[in-house]
């Protein structure tokens, strides 16, 4: 299985991401009335697959994607908006209305490969890894 | 001595021959949503809580008042422990041995831990299957008798794991209702179904329709416990569970 060399950036990004989403970062923001899904990476021999838990989407045309080599933007809008009035102090007074998630890939894939599929709130995107493979033959 | 863990009581706990189910979060939060929920449906009151230097400084607050984040709820004839938090791995050991020694010393009757089993085709099954786990002949005999199919090789690891064996040492029945599940996403469907299960243990039924009716909801509620239960669960060495055991026969 081949990777992309990371450079010592990609691990200060990735780092200082984590470190900001454990901390720091609630998965709400009250000014964009959206939510962050719950989302998994796994990466395989040729794909990278991302999978996002998308509760009160019912229609892909509510589903927005944007993909680059190494980042996929999920996008999507709530068939019904989700308040929760005794919570918290400023999240009690916003009717959550989409969810909005930036994804850093773990390797380069190729964007006009990627495929998505969204099944009972589960959202599936495959995309192939940017890798050139070579045949070994064993002597 | 300062026990590591202890459990307080809010009101003197009776519950000689009752049954004891726990739901801490774990795979697909299976357990946690199913206790949850079950202590809302049958209007349970909280009798004890848990505390412990082991565990992360956290409380929490519900309609005004400032709760322990792991209680238990009880009735002459069930206790239901409730977890708002993920369990460090650390705190595990110590927290499972203190609950299950209250337990035994309460005089319970069975213990039953609720669980997920992590399934990969997870979005194509309507209907969850559920697996029970005895730790022991006697457990074994009420899952058969209760029309639930036994899980026969594999290994089990968390606190269900923990609460089986604990539970043997102190020579105390004790089975795991485990339903097919997601892994890493808080499963409603599943919990309903390791409710249904419960329910042929215990001979009655459970309405889980309000549970599922309220399953978006659910989900969203639930992604940061999902999340704290994700990091958890990589310390409990779930992905164990996926492997072969060395004397599979």
């Amino acid at each position: 299985m081949w990777r992309r060399r990371r450079s010592i950036f990609d691990w200060v990004d990735e780092f200082f991401d984590k470190l900001e989403e454990t901390l720091f970062k609630p998965s709400w923001d009250v000014e964009e009335c959206c939510l962050e899904p719950l989302i998994d990476v796994e990466e395989r021999d040729e794909y990278v697959i991302v999978t996002a838990d998308l509760p009160f989407v019912e229609r892909k045309e509510d589903i927005k994607l944007d993909v680059t080599e190494d980042t996929l933007i999920i996008e999507a809008n709530m068939t019904k908006s989700f308040r929760l009035e005794r919570w918290g102090t400023v999240q009690r007074d916003v009717e959550f209305r989409s969810f909005r998630k930036l994804v850093r890939l773990p390797t380069l894939v190729n964007p006009e490969g990627a495929k998505a599929t969204f099944k009972r709130g589960m959202l599936r995107v495959m995309l192939p890894k940017k890798v050139k493979r070579y045949t070994i033959k064993v002597e | 001595m300062v026990e590591e863990v202890e459990i307080l009581e809010l009101v003197p706990v009776e519950a000689e021959g009752a049954k004891a189910v726990e739901g801490l979060p774990d795979v697909g939060l299976v357990g946690a949503i199913a206790t949850s929920y079950l202590v809302d449906q049958l209007g349970m009151e909280e009798v004890a809580h848990v505390d412990s230097e082991l565990l992360p400084p956290i409380m929490v607050l519900h309609k005004g008042k400032l709760k322990n984040p792991i209680r238990i709820y009880g009735s002459r004839d069930l206790l239901i422990l409730v977890s708002e938090i993920a369990i460090p791995v650390e705190a595990l050991n110590p927290l499972v041995k203190a609950l299950a020694g209250w337990f035994k010393e309460k005089g319970i009757g069975l213990m039953i831990s609720l669980g997920g089993i992590p399934v990969p085709n997870r979005l194509d099954i309507e209907n969850p299957a559920v697996y029970g786990v005895p730790n022991g002949e006697e457990a074994s005999r009420l899952l058969m008798n209760s029309g639930i199919e036994l899980m026969e090789e594999g290994f089990v690891a968390g606190a269900y794991a923990m609460f089986l064996r604990e539970s043997m040492k102190r020579s105390m029945p004790a089975v795991a209702l485990l339903a097919q599940s997601y892994l890493q996403y808080p499963d409603p469907g599943a919990a309903a179904a390791t409710l249904n299960a419960l329910g042929k243990l215990l001979g009655q039924v459970f309405d889980v329709k309000p549970l599922l009716d309220k399953a978006e909801e659910i989900r969203i509620k639930t992604r940061d416990l999902m999340k704290q239960a994700r990091t958890a669960m990589m310390g409990m060495q779930k992905p164990r569970e996926n492997e072969v055991p060395l004397m599979y026969t």
